[in-house]
């Protein structure tokens, strides 16, 4: 009985299991499919933070977008708080999204640009059934809760600085208060000193209101001060994850290392002695990715035997069971890099 | 106005090297909707310099003016008036009749932009348009010499299976490989200068990383003067020797990356620097708070004073002018009154 | 407020306001102002006609084939009757066909489209070659045809002329919508949860709508033309009604009596002009909003 409960209160606020997203398309007239995600694998406790980081083509958005069924993933499930999203008829998903939102990358694109600011933030109140009366007081909470002040109430999104629409964005995801919020590179279509501002703006939501974030992401600084954990993604893959400090002071994967040695550093004495891991060629493409680990065509340390036998994402070190790593060579090779390749988060430590 | 608003020499090239490129006063204004409208000063007295092999970072918020005074420095303002001087190799370009500037264009100074694919013709070969930038300034060159010419340069800006490559259309080519295609035709006719506008911004990290190891690699190997622009102070470190910090189109700093980086003087800089993201420390990045200013409405003294942590009511009393600071000039009145009267104490 | 930011900011968002109102060139605001102007007259001369008219359409006011001269501005037709006079009672005609087609044409073709572009599959499939065989006739022979078989005349005519447009408002609707659809802040409807209905009502059908407005206003001047050329050759509004197809037959017939087809050529050359700038100036308004989309 105790252990039932104890069972119960371990259970993740989101749970996704062998997410697989399958794009058909057409090439040049035939037939063709597109490996946006493969068999991907995470859970996030209510009140955290997973990022997940990677670059264009990774995977990251599609798999943020089959979290909240924007797009019907392929195959594997989706638990949110012990329900399976997948089994939900239409209406029942729609009534569930009060408790799952995102925020995109884009403001502009992604505010209907003919609905004023009040009418945004009131229209998902509205759809989940918010007493009518009480909608004002309500967007007006939910203005001074992203820091913006009443005079944005009628303005359109176009009459808005890029930063005061995305406080737009965040507070009609917030609006019915949901549980989590899939974070859809919210900064990066910003302004360096607005970025800022936005990512201390989510720090502070996330303490007010007990949020739990996915953080998409293609820059691992910007995901820095929020992450609880980090997934770090290739090719529809994700081939590393752990508690942030760990992924940061000690990445273990080849792909997190040369991701993190090309974040830039603002500091020309740095800069001037880091080894940049500059990966050679390019992102293979996901209608044929490689056998095998996807990520050893670019790899500096490849063996036959990546090709073969893909990877799975196992702890590699059992003092730290939560850092998991998807590659065969890592603790047998200890660290094989291209040349002495310090860690930037060692570089900056001279500080 | 009771100070003489005498500039500060530009903090040094290195010493004694000639600059190949000089921008000195430019004022950039749009013009107004309608008759009468006094227009928006997008750039108002903007002095820098860049010297064969050096690079310049330019470095602001958008509307700071930084594209603007690039793109006055090629004569490629229509809805604009110009004023100031731009000497090139010591002549002079503002005002220089259009055939003299297509000369420049291209063949003295080129520029790439931000977004690879609008730089790019979409229905002609990498090839012909690496073939067709030759010919606007080479007429003479042979339509063989100029695929082998192509082939070279796309050898040159790294791109593995040159030959094959040159068939290509851009939408077959990544968005890295579109980029180093735009510098490969940048740098065709062996410019001198190379003003890149935000060339990493569409990019991702790691190709970031790469099109930066290329620029500064064409600035060592060819001697190119390259002018970066740019709002990511993170790349500004690892790419260029000197920076210019422009705000409301003026430049409120500007020196040597070290010095600025180790300690920038102007509190927009220190802002700026204060608002990044970074993998190498734990601090917290500090959002500067408030709005950049509409051109439109400057206040009549320093324009960054309204969002200023250091302002001091005499701030609005006149626009302050740059200044020695350490290594760098700086133009704020309070900190280099504050350095100079610690310099007195001492 | 977005002239105000837009100069300062960098070159790609400079250049997209460029196509902004403030830099439309003023001759295409005068074209536009003409226009109107010109449709504000007609639809004035129209409604009103009834009250100063000195004679009626089918009045004799004198001899007939006179040239144009004091009693009868633009001279007289073959039955003695004042040409300018008709000319401007085949307003009260030729307009309201107009409006009434377009109108007739956007309601079926846009609800033919929406119910295309909304529902996709199957039934997008079979309503659009509905459309394509529909448009595959050339546009003038399908209304003859369809008007010669229920016989002549202007109700008729103005039926067939929906059966001949509808399809152009379909497919312009739906690809519109399949267009706006794909767009993010659909994506956000669905993901605050607003049902499909909601989605297609507040954010698909406003943002799609728009280029079948600016394409309608454009389309009446061409049904003026349509409805002209049937009834000049004997399938639109019979004789002895003043309408200007019908009016330029006379004046062929006439060959030598100019003015008995230059007037009523004349009347559909000014809607025509003045419907298309309509239009542009209604595209380049439209445009400017998108922009910042």
């Amino acid at each position: 009985m105790t252990e039932a409960l104890h069972l119960m209160s371990r259970e993740p606020l989101l749970e996704v299991r062998g997410l697989t997203k399958h794009f058909r398309i057409r090439q040049g007239g035939r037939p063709a499919t597109v490996h946006a995600v493969e068999d991907v694998s995470f859970a996030v406790d209510a009140g955290q933070t997973l990022a997940l980081v990677g670059e264009s083509g990774c995977g990251k958005s599609t798999t943020g977008r089959c979290v909240l069924r924007l797009i019907e993933p392929t195959a594997g499930t989706v638990r949110f708080r012990g329900t399976d999203l997948g089994t939900l008829g239409a209406a029942a998903m729609r009534s569930r999204r009060r408790e799952l939102q995102i925020v995109f990358q884009d403001p502009l694109a992604s505010l209907h640009p003919r609905m004023r600011v009040v009418d945004l933030i009131s229209e998902p109140l509205q759809i989940h059934g918010w007493p009518a009366n009480e909608i004002p007081d309500r967007v007006d909470e939910l203005l001074a809760l992203v820091q913006l002040g009443a005079e944005h109430r009628s303005r359109y999104p176009h009459q808005c600085s890029g930063g005061q629409r995305q406080r737009v964005g965040i507070a009609r995801a917030l609006a019915a208060s949901p549980a989590l919020v899939v974070l859809d590179e919210p900064v990066s279509a910003l302004d360096v000193s607005t970025q800022a501002e936005i990512v201390k703006l989510l720090v502070e939501l996330r303490q007010r209101l007990g949020l739990a974030y996915v953080f998409i992401a293609h820059d691992l600084a910007v995901v820095r001060q929020l992450a609880d954990r980090v997934a770090v993604m290739y090719l529809g893959t994700i081939v590393e994850s752990g508690p942030a400090a760990q992924v940061y002071a000690d990445p273990q994967h080849p792909y997190t290392r040369a991701l993190l040695s090309a974040v830039p550093i603002p500091d020309p004495s740095v800069e001037r002695r880091r080894r940049r891991i500059v990966l050679a060629g390019e992102l293979p493409s996901p209608i044929d990715p490689p056998s095998g680990c996807r990520f050893r065509t670019r790899c500096w340390m490849a063996e036959p035997r990546c090709a073969s036998e893909t990877p799975a994402l196992l702890p590699r070190d059992p003092g730290i069971p939560d850092h998991a790593v998807a590659c065969h060579l890592v603790g047998t090779t200890a660290n094989r890099s291209p040349g002495p390749v310090p860690a930037p988060h060692d570089a900056g430590a001279t500080e | 106005m009771t100070t003489v608003t005498t500039t500060a020499p530009a903090p040094g090239s290195s010493a004694g090297e000639q600059p190949v490129l000089t921008i000195d006063d430019v004022h950039v204004t749009f013009r107004g909707e309608h008759h009468g409208d006094p227009g928006i000063p997008a750039v108002r007295g903007v002095s820098l310099q860049v010297a064969a092999g050096e690079a310049l970072a330019v470095v602001g918020e958008s509307g700071s003016g930084k594209s603007a005074t690039m793109l006055a420095v090629l004569g490629l303002h229509g809805h604009a008036t110009v004023r100031g001087s731009v000497r090139f190799d010591g002549r002079e370009l503002l005002g220089s009749p259009e055939s003299v500037l297509r000369t420049v264009r291209g063949a003295g100074i080129a520029m790439i932009f931000q977004d690879p694919m609008t730089s790019l013709n979409p229905v002609l070969t990498v090839g012909r348009q690496l073939a067709m930038a030759m010919h606007a300034h080479q007429p003479g060159l042979s339509r063989q010499a100029a695929q082998q010419r192509a082939v070279e340069l796309l050898e040159r800006v790294a791109i593995p299976q040159a030959r094959r490559r040159c068939e290509a259309y851009p939408h077959e080519l990544s968005g890295g490989m579109r980029q180093r295609v735009i510098i490969a035709m940048a740098i065709a006719n062996r410019p001198r200068v190379l003003i890149a506008d935000e060339p990493t911004t569409a990019l991702d990290v790691t190709v970031q990383a790469q099109i930066v190891e290329l620029l500064g690699e064409l600035r060592r190997d060819e001697g190119l003067a390259l002018i970066l622009v740019t709002h990511d102070l993170g790349v500004v470190a690892g790419a260029a020797d000197r920076v210019a910090v422009m705000y409301a189109g003026t430049v409120v700093e500007h020196g040597p990356v070290d010095a600025f980086f180790a300690a920038p003087g102007h509190p927009y800089g220190r802002g700026l620097l204060g608002c990044l993201a970074r993998l190498d420390r734990d601090a917290e990045p500090v959002p500067i708070g408030g709005h950049p200013v509409s051109p439109r409405q400057l206040p009549p003294g320093c324009s960054f004073a309204p969002r200023c942590p250091l302002a001091e009511p005499s701030c609005d009393d006149h626009p302050p002018s740059l200044r020695p600071w350490g290594a760098t000039v700086v133009a704020c009145d309070v900190v280099t009154r504050a350095a100079g009267s610690s310099m007195v104490a001492s | 407020m977005n002239a105000a930011i837009a100069p300062t900011v960098e070159p790609t968002a400079a250049r997209r306001t460029s196509r902004s109102a403030r830099h439309r060139p003023a001759w295409r605001r005068g074209a536009a102002l003409a226009g109107l102007v010109v449709l504000g007259v007609w639809i004035v001369i129209a409604l009103t006609l009834p009250w100063w008219s000195p004679h009626g359409p089918r009045d004799v006011v004198g001899p007939r084939l006179r040239p144009p001269g004091r009693h009868a501005w633009m001279g007289t037709d073959a039955l003695g009757r004042d040409v300018l006079i008709r000319t401007l009672w085949g307003a009260r005609t030729s307009l309201p066909v107009a409006v009434i087609v377009i109108a007739g044409a956007v309601l079926l073709g846009c609800l033919i489209g929406a119910v295309a572009g909304a529902a996709g599959g199957l039934t997008d499939a079979v309503l659009m070659r509905l459309v394509d065989i529909t448009m595959a006739f050339p546009p003038v022979l399908l209304a003859m045809a369809i008007t010669a078989s229920r016989g002549p005349g202007i109700g008729n005519a103005l039926m067939a002329m929906v059966l001949v447009w509808w399809p152009i408002y379909a497919r312009l609707l739906r690809s519109q919508i399949v267009a706006v659809r794909h767009r993010e802040f659909v994506e956000s409807a669905t993901a605050v949860g607003a049902s499909p209905l909601l989605t297609l009502r507040r954010y698909i059908l406003p943002m799609s709508f728009t280029p079948v407005l600016v394409n309608a206003s454009m389309d009446l001047g061409q049904v003026v033309m349509l409805t002209a050329a049937l009834s000049f050759i004997g399938l639109g509004a019979r004789p002895p009604s003043p309408e200007w197809g019908a009016m330029i037959t006379e004046g062929a017939t006439n060959f030598y009596q100019w003015w008995i087809a230059l007037c009523p050529g004349l009347a559909i050359v000014t809607v025509v002009l003045a419907c298309n700038f309509v239009g542009d100036a209604l595209r380049d308004t439209f445009d400017v909003r998108d922009t910042f989309e």
